[in-house]
């Protein structure tokens, strides 16, 4: 353009005007030029830019498509990658569901077993319920058809005893209807024979039947009037009879008055006897209980006395068992006391013996005191004084030793006085004390007693063989 | 009184030895005032005392007899008393003392039969296999053998599993089944002791374990082959047989026919009673080639898995049969085709007294079908359609046939949405039935 303007510039050397027109013209022209030039160009760009459009249209069309390609083969492979593994999962879970729906058809099989168990258990026992009742039923049916036969076969019999009854009552009754009928009838018969014959007697013969009929009359009233008479007869032993009879009743009569009267009297006198008697069995009771007290009191008297005699009689026992047992023990002392005098005078004859045997001028007195005194008076004479002593000591030994079998043997005796005691307190039994238990007792233990005695016996027997010895 | 010295004596005061003999009290019953007891009443205590070591009983006379049988203590072996004393008060202590409860309507009013049925199903029920020695049931068989004539056993004890061989088993492989050893038989074996009872009349059996508490197993529930094979022996062996009754044991087809295999023509079998089992048509097929083999009069099947198949075959045999006296298809599947089959045998037989196809799936076509058989049938007495949905055709159709029958007194058509007019009319059909058969049955009695 500004080659243009420098054309116009350098064209502008012609007229003004007309370069001014011409200039105006061509720049008109140019103008115009321009403005055509412009519209062209207008166009063509237009024309440019719309085939740019296009252009650029299809080539965007084209990037994106191959975009799109690019992005679909990527993505594609992403979706793939993708789809396999939901696929798997998928898979996983409807292995998963099919497993559970296989277990629950299980369960449910299971179930349906077990409920058909039941059901058929449940059928079973129903079923033997229903057996034992049909069972039960039957049995009460059986019972009561039984019960009904035995009713009715009871009551068909009772009517058939009674039918047979009326029936044998029916059969008595005609067997007596029979019987009077012919009896009746026979009683007719001989009535109508009887009647008949005397019809017939008196039809056959009638004059001779009457003369004979008047004699029989006359007879008949002469055997009447005899036998008038004679009832008459008869009447009158009859009536004196019962005029004596009558007269004897009256005195019989008369006699059970005076039967009477003496009865009454009787019975009066029976009434007072009665009453003496009650009196007197008063008295007599009185007199009783008297003498029952009195033979009470005379019982206690005598069992007082007996209690008495017997206490009494106890203890004069008693005393006479000790004087016994005192005489005895006496006899035993003074026998015992012989014994030793006898044994000391043959000690002492012995001891003479052996002093005279021994030159001795001793001689062993039978007094044991003067044993005692020799020694002291003769001192000085030497070997009969050593006799002298042995005897001495020997004698005192031996008084020693007796002195202990005398206290020995009193031991012993009052041991046997106690014993003796109580065995005869235990035979006497007092009146005072009958007690169960004592007697008893007493009894029990005297059979300990007897062994006892032996050891005593025996060793009194020992004491007296140690003395002899 | 000093008693020192002597020993001390007993004070006998003779007021006290009277008061002693007047207090007395004599507990035991056969006190007598005679202290010296008979010669005879010694030796009878003597006898009573020793009876273990010899046992005296024939000889005595029945007063002697019973005075034993009451003194004699139950606890003397029953080696010694089962064969020597008979049935009486003995037997009667001994139940007593062994049981609580006893009542031997049960048992034929015999005290000794009851107890030695007792006695044994015990020693089966606690027989524990390869734990008990089978000896023990061996010599109790040969003491009771003539006694026991029923057996009811209510439960057959597994072997005792112990865990550690479980374990053991469980991480071995194949290989170690051999070596480990299984259990001789997986519950008592009834082969040893089936032929030795002679007089055994019925059997019922249940493999089942009481009081399982928290070591409940299923296989405590189930008779299992093996047990099928010794018990299947067992019963083709004991010919004395008549009523065979095994409930709720899990007896499958394979079981049930291996059962009957052994049972045809079994000489005394009258009763058969597999109720409560898992029988199906196969089993139901083997029953029906025994009902035409056999002489059985009762044939109980409910509670099993019977299908039409299996209900055909059994119509099939009830058409030729005539010893069968109650059949009973209770609770099985039976559907309308089975019951047309059963009906169509009815029309044949005519010894049939008692059928019972109640808690089944048979409808109409089976009521007009049976109708047609109770029309002209006339020893049917009693039959039984309850639960099955016979509609108003079935009821119209049974109420038609009633009306021409005499002999039926028992007819049960409860919950069979049949007509409430159906049903009294077919009521008074049932009690003029009924009248009609009192009154056959009463001039017997005049």
């Amino acid at each position: 353009m500004p080659k243009k303007q420098k054309k116009a510039a350098g064209g502008g050397g012609r007229t003004e005007e007309e370069k001014l027109v011409y200039l105006q013209q061509r720049a008109q022209a140019e103008e115009e030029l321009a403005r055509k030039k412009e519209e062209i160009l207008a166009l063509f760009l237009k024309d440019k830019l719309q085939k740019e459009q296009r252009n650029s249209a299809l080539n965007a069309l084209k990037l994106s498509d191959s975009w799109r390609t690019i992005l679909r083969q990527s993505r594609a492979a992403e979706l793939r990658g993708n789809v396999s593994v939901l696929s798997r999962r998928f898979e996983r879970e409807l292995d998963g569901l099919d497993g559970t729906v296989k277990s629950l058809e299980r369960e449910l099989h299971e179930a349906e077993r077990q409920a058909a168990q039941v059901n058929r258990l449940h059928l079973r026992s129903l079923e033997r319920l229903c057996a034992q009742q049909d069972k039960w039923l039957r049995f009460v049916q059986l019972q009561w058809d039984k019960s009904l036969q035995q009713l009715s076969a009871g009551v068909r019999s009772e009517r058939k005893q009674m039918l047979a009854n009326s029936e044998q009552l029916r059969a008595d009754l005609d067997d007596a209807a029979f019987m009077l009928e012919r009896r009746y009838e026979e009683t007719m018969r001989e009535i109508h024979r009887v009647y008949r014959d005397s019809v017939t007697a008196f039809e056959k013969s009638p004059e001779t039947t009457r003369v004979d009929l008047l004699r029989e009359d006359k007879e008949t009233l002469q055997e009447k009037s005899g036998r008038n008479q004679q009832d008459r007869q008869v009447m009158e032993h009859r009536t004196t009879q019962l005029n004596d009879k009558l007269a004897k009743n009256q005195v019989s009569s008369q006699k059970a008055e005076s039967l009477e009267k003496k009865l009454q009297n009787q019975k009066d006198d029976i009434v007072q006897t009665k009453k003496l008697i009650k009196s007197s069995q008063t008295d007599q009771e009185a007199l009783e209980r008297d003498l029952s007290g009195a033979r009470k009191e005379v019982t206690r008297k005598t069992r007082g006395l007996r209690d008495q005699l017997t206490r009494a009689q106890a203890a004069a026992r008693r005393r006479l068992t000790d004087i016994t047992i005192h005489s005895s023990n006496a006899i035993k002392r003074l026998q015992e006391v012989i014994n030793k005098g006898e044994k000391v005078l043959r000690i002492a004859d012995m001891c003479r013996k052996l002093a005279l045997e021994q030159e001795n001028a001793f001689t062993a007195s039978s007094a044991p005191t003067v044993l005692e005194e020799e020694p002291e008076k003769e001192p000085a004479q030497f070997p009969e004084l050593q006799q002298v002593m042995r005897s001495v000591n020997a004698a005192r030994l031996r008084h020693e030793a007796l002195k202990k079998q005398k206290s020995d043997l009193s031991r012993e005796n009052q041991q046997l006085r106690l014993l003796l005691r109580r065995h005869l307190d235990a035979m006497t039994v007092s009146d005072g004390g009958l007690d169960g238990a004592q007697p008893l007792l007493t009894v029990y233990q005297v059979p300990a007693e007897p062994g006892r005695r032996h050891a005593v016996t025996e060793a009194a027997h020992a004491a007296r063989r140690s003395l002899t010895d | 009184m000093s008693n020192a010295p002597y020993p001390p004596v007993a004070r006998h005061h003779p007021a006290d030895g009277l008061r002693k003999t007047r207090r007395i009290i004599a507990e035991d019953l056969d006190w007598v005032l005679a202290t010296v007891p008979s010669l005879s009443q010694l030796c009878l205590q003597s006898i009573v005392q020793n009876f273990q070591e010899r046992p005296v009983f024939e000889e005595l006379s029945p007063i002697e007899k019973d005075f034993i049988q009451e003194r004699l203590s139950p606890s003397v072996p029953l080696g010694v008393t089962a064969n020597v004393v008979s049935d009486g008060v003995y037997w009667k202590r001994c139940c007593e003392q062994r049981w609580d409860l006893c009542d031997v309507s049960n048992y034929d009013h015999s005290w000794k039969r009851m107890f030695f049925e007792r006695h044994m199903e015990s020693i089966i029920e606690l027989f524990i296999p390869d734990v008990t020695d089978p000896k023990t049931v061996l010599d109790m068989v040969s003491l009771c053998g003539n006694y026991v004539k029923r057996l009811d056993i209510s439960q057959l004890l597994p072997p005792i599993k112990e865990p550690e061989k479980e374990e053991e088993k469980n991480s071995s492989d194949l290989a170690s089944d051999y070596e480990v050893e299984t259990p001789s038989m997986d519950h008592f074996d009834f082969s040893i002791l089936l032929d030795k009872l002679t007089c055994l009349e019925k059997l019922h059996l249940v493999y089942r374990v009481k009081q399982c508490g928290m070591n409940f197993v299923w296989n405590m529930f189930e008779m299992t082959d093996r047990d099928c094979e010794s018990l299947a022996k067992a019963l083709k062996s004991c010919k004395t047989l008549k009523v065979l009754k095994i409930n709720q044991s899990n007896i499958n087809d394979n079981l049930c026919r291996r059962l009957v295999k052994n049972l045809l023509d079994h000489p005394s079998l009258r009763e058969l009673d597999f109720s409560h089992n898992l029988i199906g048509d196969r089993g139901a097929r083997a029953l029906g080639k025994l009902l035409s083999n056999s002489k059985l009069e009762i044939l109980n099947l409910c509670d099993n898995d019977i299908r039409d198949p299996g209900a055909k075959a059994i119509a099939h045999a009830l058409s030729k049969n005539s010893t069968l006296l109650f059949l009973s298809l209770r609770l099985n599947r039976l559907s309308d085709e089975g019951g047309k089959a059963i009906g169509q045998a009815l029309l044949k037989n005519n010894t049939l007294l008692q059928l019972h196809l109640g808690a089944n799936r048979v409808t109409g076509p089976t009521a007009v079908a049976l109708s047609k058989a109770l029309a002209q049938n006339n020893t049917l007495k009693s039959i039984n359609l309850s639960c099955n949905n016979l509609g108003e055709d079935g009821g119209k159709a049974l109420e038609e046939a009633m009306s021409y029958n005499t002999s039926v007194t028992e007819c049960d058509i409860r919950l069979t949405e049949v007509d409430e007019q159906v049903v009294s009319v077919i009521n008074r059909v049932v009690r003029n039935n009924q009248s009609l058969e009192e009154n056959k049955r009463a001039p017997e009695s005049y």
